[in-house]
């Protein structure tokens, strides 16, 4: 493979994020009966506009860690997106694994470490509901992720893994009923009550690649689960259903409504033990049969 | 009955597919509005006499009359008003008819401001201004006054009534 | 025991103690009470069962030399009014009655701050309504102050009383609902451990500015419309029934008809917006959208019958402005149908949706006895279990010939207010096919009237936030004095004890879960203060028998 070929790959998730966003929006849109953003153009691009919306306008620094914070967030968010998408490329090699499962604990850690960084009652409530919701699924997911790509298991465990994996994905990126911690309504957006202008375009640009990364991830375990990952036509297959992956979990987020910090990561931390319990279950099964 | 419970919340698909989408692509398109939508006034300065009763009824005092010089000014600030039509019920010369308008966003207030300039009648007997000739003009079609009686002020009207009533009555004047 | 008994009752307890029973209308018993006694006399009326309205403070010394205060208790069994008059000179003392009746607190500090009473029991309390520069010794609604009074502000008296520590602030603009008041939360992780109010930025005047020459009883409808930016017409129709009661007009049957059909529109679409509101706040955007289209056909047959989607200005005194003719009548029983069938099948899925279940039951929770204690009005009182509705304890327009249920849920929780709220949607589509049925022909105003003066009258109208109350003194060309009480008035004190223990996350569902109208609670005053003054009212509730749950 060459250089070019290679830094396209890369480049795509930077560019069509925002893409696929806008289409979640168009869709959501549709869904509650509206219209949505106007013309052919701003279906595709709505959070694009945005973003350079924001980024022109001028920059307001409640803190220089806050800033830093930001900017740090995009920087590993953006290193794990290229990792993933030399995974894409390279299934097999096992430290390309390795690196992505670190980074991507690293850029879930700039939500916790948010936390301690502001000073604002709204934000520290806020980061403090990432927090937990974080908390109460990271573990699971890096460690089924982990075992998914690297071992080959029984396709019940396989399927357990997946869902695992697909349910932290959903709540990993911040939708509906997992958005507790920027809930607009009852803590003034909660963690981005202090960002504006550029700063708060690089937040969302970070969300968006997160978002990217996730459902790509979800898309490849799919792929994985089915049985055909591992060749240059599945990452292809992957790369196409990633925006499907991306609006599927929108669909699923307009259903719902938004949770309490004392009920949803409670309940999610439940839904995980339940699964891992079954999967023990059924791996003790695998053995006695073989 | 669980099952069907849970499932509840997908419905809303169903119901968004068949409603379709609802809202419009304002400004284009026809206009949103009902037969009895009341917006803006419109005075007609033809008819309008200068009586001032619709500035009377007038709850926030969007209507409001002023004397400028010779002139009396009757003006109609669409930024107080409340659309409420009033005006154009009380009206006795009917000039007022309430329009379908409302978007009346402008980049100054004087925008806002619509006058209707009327000429005032000299009183025949003192000379000061007292009444909108538009007024005279329209009552003495209505009503069988001579133009005699019409020119002359209130002031000077009731001084006239006090000198006839003392002459019946042999005051020496 | 029929309505001659309970007069006789309440004649009889007014005799033994040693009042005067002034009038008796149909609606009203008027009587008036040795100042020394009252506690006594509210304590027996509200023993008996009456719920308190509000009172009025009256500056009424160009006819006696005299401030009057009016206790207005409802009787709702019974379907009368009961107005207590106490009164007194200039610098004299009155009684309260909030240690009997712990309802009359707010309505008694207004008539202190705005008339400077001197209520005994309240000498110590921070204002009210009042904001913090106002000067001392000027009292807005008596008659010697003009009505575009505007005092010098003096920054220096803001920021004496800074608090030391500060809670969790909500407002001064209400996160979802827009409207300016401040409540500061005060938590322990995340709930809900205690709360402060500080209420009354909004102040207009618009009772001192009834009383100026700048209206006359044919406009201050249009006024009243505007206390509320929701259900205005039910203010507009309040005064016009309370001026007709005054004056004893009668009303046209047709026009009777028309103003309750309106009503039960505005109520129908003042509850669409609410649960739209509630679902945006649980964060179900998709509810929120859905709820505001199903309720814009009814905002546009608003507009078909009256000719605005909001603030419909056709209640004139004595009658309506605009007829309903029988195509307007075909096209509303079209919106009806469509309306009742799309809400169904939305509810259903509203209320399945788990997060929304999960949230508001159990939390903002106002137990039945203090629903009782603070007098509280509408769903937030028939979601506690009390059956109040002014449409069926004092039919007023039309309600007396429509069939309609009231729905009650004694949990008092959210979801209780929540569920009261999707019933009477349906009861009010129904009530208004009913009335749109049995409309009857004849004109739609009386063709003149007169309103002699200093007749006095109590009107309620059911909002869709619960109880409206209307006092009026009748005056020259305008009323003496016209008293407002908003149903958020009565129901904001509850929220103190809806909102211990709340979740925090659920404390703005709570706060919103009694469909406040700030503004129209707040009516009299420019207030600027929005920076101090919340810490001191602490002592406004601590303290009361009802808040130490
Ligand atoms: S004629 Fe009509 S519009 Fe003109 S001043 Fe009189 S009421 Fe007003
Ligand atoms: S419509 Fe109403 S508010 Fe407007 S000018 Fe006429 S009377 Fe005044």
């Amino acid at each position: 493979m060459d250089y070019t070929s290679l830094a396209l790959i890369t480049a795509i998730p930077f560019l069509v994020a925002p893409i696929y966003d806008s289409i979640e929006r168009k869709v959501k849109a549709a869904i509650q009966s509206r219209i949505g953003p106007l013309g052919l153009a701003r279906s595709f691009l709505q959070s694009w506009f945005d973003l350079i919306k924001l980024f022109s306008k001028e920059l307001v620094l409640t803190s220089y860690g806050m800033a830093l914070i930001t900017i740090l967030e995009l920087l590993f968010v953006s290193i794990t997106v290229v990792i993933l998408q030399i995974f894409l490329i390279t299934p097999q090699l096992e430290w390309v694994i390795a690196l992505l499962i670190t980074f991507l604990s690293i850029s879930s850690a700039f939500s916790l470490i948010r936390a301690i960084s502001l000073d604002n009652p709204f934000s520290s409530i806020g980061a403090f509901r990432e927090f937990y919701v974080t908390l109460a699924v990271e573990g699971f997911f890096l460690s089924s992720l982990a075992i998914m790509l690297l071992v080959e298991e029984p396709i019940i465990i396989k399927m357990l893994l997946f869902c695992i994996a697909a349910l932290s994905c959903y709540v990993l990126s911040g939708r509906t009923p997992f958005d507790i911690a920027e809930a607009e309504p009852e803590i003034a957006s909660g963690v981005y009550i202090e960002l504006s202008g550029p700063l708060l375009a690089t937040t969302s640009y970070s969300l968006h690649i997160r978002r990217y990364v996730l459902a790509e991830i979800l898309s490849y375990t799919l792929l994985k689960l089915i049985g055909i990952a591992g060749t240059g036509f599945a990452s292809l297959i992957t790369l196409l259903l990633t925006p499907i992956t991306w609006i599927v979990l929108g669909v699923v987020s307009v259903m719902l409504g938004r949770t309490r910090v004392d009920v949803g990561p409670i309940t999610l931390l439940k839904v995980m033990l339940i699964l891992i319990f079954l999967m023990f279950v059924a791996m003790i099964f695998v053995v006695r049969l073989v | 009955m669980q099952i069907s419970r849970i499932a509840s919340p997908l419905k809303l698909l169903t119901i968004a597919l068949k409603v379709g989408r609802v809202t419009k692509k304002y400004p284009f398109g026809p206009p949103l509005l009902t037969e009895s939508f009341r917006g803006a006034i419109s005075i007609d300065p033809a008819k309008c006499w200068g009586c001032g009763a619709c500035t009377l009824v007038c709850p926030p005092n969007a209507l409001t009359m002023r004397l400028e010089g010779e002139k009396i000014v009757l003006e109609y600030f669409k930024g107080r008003c409340i659309f409420c039509g009033m005006c154009a019920d009380t009206c006795p010369a009917n000039a007022i008819i309430v329009t379908k308008e409302f978007e009346l966003a402008a980049t100054s207030v004087e925008d806002l401001k619509e006058d209707v300039i009327h000429k005032m009648s000299k009183c025949a007997i003192c000379g000061k201004p007292f009444v909108a000739t538009a007024e005279i003009r329209d009552v003495m079609k209505m009503q069988p006054i001579t133009e005699e009686y019409a020119n002359i002020c209130p002031e000077c009207r009731k001084k006239r009534a006090v000198k006839a009533f003392g002459m019946r009555f042999g005051a020496s004047t | 025991m029929s309505m001659k008994d309970v007069v006789k009752e309440i004649e009889g307890k007014v005799v033994e103690f040693g009042g005067v029973v002034e009038t008796i209308t149909d609606t009203a018993v008027f009587v008036e009470i040795p100042k020394e006694r009252v506690k006594e006399f509210a304590k027996w009326l509200y023993n008996a069962g009456a719920f308190l309205k509000t009172c009025a403070g009256v500056d009424e010394r160009s006819i006696n030399s005299r401030f009057a205060v009016y206790h207005i208790f409802g009787l709702d069994e019974k379907g009368i009014d009961v107005v207590l008059r106490i009164s007194s000179l200039e610098g004299e003392a009155l009684p309260s009655i909030a240690s009997e009746v712990p309802a009359a607190e707010w309505c008694e500090l207004e008539a202190r701050d705005m008339l400077g009473l001197h209520i005994l029991g309240h000498e110590s309390k921070p204002r009210l309504v009042l904001p913090q520069d106002w000067p001392n010794a000027v009292y807005p609604l008596r008659k010697d102050v003009p009505y575009d009074y505007r005092p010098p502000s003096s920054v220096e008296n803001f920021g004496k009383e800074l608090p030391s520590e500060v809670g969790l602030p909500v407002g001064p603009y209400h996160p979802i609902l827009h409207e300016p008041e401040y409540f500061e939360l005060y938590v322990e992780g995340e709930r809900v451990v205690d709360v402060f109010y500080r209420g009354f930025h909004v102040h207009r005047g618009i009772e001192k500015l009834a009383e100026s020459p700048r209206f006359t009883y044919k406009t201050i409808p249009f006024l009243a419309e505007r206390i509320c930016g929701i259900c205005g017409f039910v203010h507009s129709s309040c005064y016009v029934l309370t001026v007709e009661r005054a004056a004893k007009i009668e009303v046209p049957e047709r026009a009777q008809f028309i103003r309750s059909i309106v009503l039960e529109i505005e109520r129908i679409h003042s509850h669409l917006l609410w649960l739209g509101v509630a679902a945006h706040i649980l964060g179900y955007d998709a509810g929120f959208m859905h709820i505001w289209r199903i309720r814009e056909p009814i905002m546009v047959l608003a507009e078909l019958l009256t000719g605005s989607r909001k603030t419909y200005g056709i209640n004139i005194v004595g009658g309506v402005r605009r007829d309903i003719d029988e195509s307007k009548k075909k096209k509303a029983l079209d919106v009806l149908r469509n309306v009742r069938e799309e809400f169904k099948r939305f509810v259903e899925v509203f209320t399945s949706v788990p997060e929304i279940v999960k949230r508001a039951t159990g939390t903002g929770v106002l137990p039945k006895d203090d629903a009782r204690a603070l007098s509280v009005v509408g769903p937030t009182a028939r979601g506690s279990g009390l059956r109040r509705d002014v449409r069926k304890d004092y039919p007023y327009f039309a309600y007396r010939l429509a069939s309609f249920k009231v729905p009650v849920y004694s949990e008092g929780d959210n979801l209780a207010r929540l569920l009261v709220r999707v019933d009477e949607v349906f009861e009010s589509i129904s009530i208004v096919e009913q009335l749109l049925d049995a409309l009857p022909r004849g004109s739609i105003a009386v063709e003149s009237y007169e309103i002699p003066s200093f007749r006095k009258a109590v009107g309620a109208v059911e909002a869709p936030r619960g109880e409206d109350v209307h006092f009026i003194i009748t005056g020259h060309g305008r009323p003496y004095r016209w008293r407002v009480r908003a149903p958020t008035y009565q129901n904001i004190p509850a929220l103190k004890i809806m909102l211990r223990n709340t979740p925090l996350a659920d404390a703005f569902l709570t706060i919103a879960s009694i469909d406040p109208c700030f503004s129209c609670t707040d009516r009299a005053v420019v207030i600027r203060d929005v920076r101090s003054g919340f810490r001191r009212f602490a002592s406004l509730f601590e303290g009361r028998r009802y808040a130490n749950k």
